[in-house]
């Protein structure tokens, strides 16, 4: 079979409230992991996953003053209700979607004065939930 | 809506930023450019993709603002071009980045002898249709 290469512009992203996050973001990862404890026991090592753990790192081009900004979107939900749970969907590539809960901190604002500036995020994808849906 | 341009949208609307500084202004590199000139001219390398995605076409401009005047004696030449300088980056818009400004180097243009410097710069585009 044919080798496939997809890279970050194959990606596709979307947040609950509709900023044009894609236009901003020059990278987007999420990472899904399991917490697996070892157990010595008499018989040798045993295993037990006891979480299951998410997180999305997001790099983007701080968009401040812009209409629909991204940046602002994220500030005033976090000032509206901090605990609140933002939903996203990032498309790997056609066929490969992942939806999930994500808990939001608030952006950096300010940079260097020889580069555009940028905001970097990790978030917690809350209770590690992600749907993935492949085709 | 027609296809936006880099010209149109990038070009052009910095040239205009750089239009009340003493010199003459060029979106593109002129066949003969008059002293003193500022030239919008692309850099190395010219666009870059640094945004996600590709449903909509959004990339990185870096752009050189080459800034020359006479160079008949070299001391005024070198204060002249400084000034020069000095008056583009005051007028140079938002939105754009700022990096270095290159040695001033000597350059024939035509028959005349021009000292030259360049600023480079970055913005965004997103092209539209």
């Amino acid at each position: 079979m044919a080798t496939t290469v997809i890279t970050g512009r194959d990606v596709s992203l979307s947040f609950t409230g509709g900023t044009d996050i894609e236009a901003q973001a020059t990278s987007a990862v999420l990472t899904k992991n399991v917490v697996r404890e070892t157990y010595q026991t008499l018989d040798g090592e045993a295993y037990k996953v006891t979480n299951l753990e998410g997180s999305f790192a997001l790099s983007m081009l701080a968009d401040w003053g812009k209409t629909s900004s991204v940046c602002e979107a994220i500030w005033t939900a976090l000032d509206t209700n901090p605990n609140s749970e933002v939903s996203v969907t990032l498309t790997a590539a056609t066929g490969a979607q992942f939806v999930f809960p994500v808990l939001l901190d608030y952006p950096t604002a300010g940079g260097a004065g020889t580069d555009a500036q940028t905001v970097d995020f990790v978030w917690k994808v809350a209770r590690g939930e992600v749907t993935e849906t492949f085709s | 809506m027609p296809a936006s341009t880099i010209l149109d949208t990038v070009r052009t609307p910095l040239s205009n930023a750089l239009s009340t500084v003493a010199a003459n202004v060029y979106a593109f590199v002129p066949e003969t450019p008059s002293v003193p000139f500022c030239v919008n001219v692309p850099d190395s390398p010219y666009l870059e993709l640094e945004t996600i995605n590709k449903s909509t076409l959004h990339t990185k401009i870096n752009l050189v603002i080459s800034c020359g005047v006479a160079y008949n004696n070299n001391a005024a030449s070198l204060d002249n071009l400084e000034q020069l300088v000095m008056s583009v980056l005051k007028v140079i818009p938002v939105g754009y980045t700022i990096g270095a400004v290159e040695k001033p180097t000597v350059t024939q243009v035509g028959a005349s002898n021009v000292l030259v410097a360049d600023i480079r710069v970055s913005t965004y585009y997103t092209q539209t249709n």
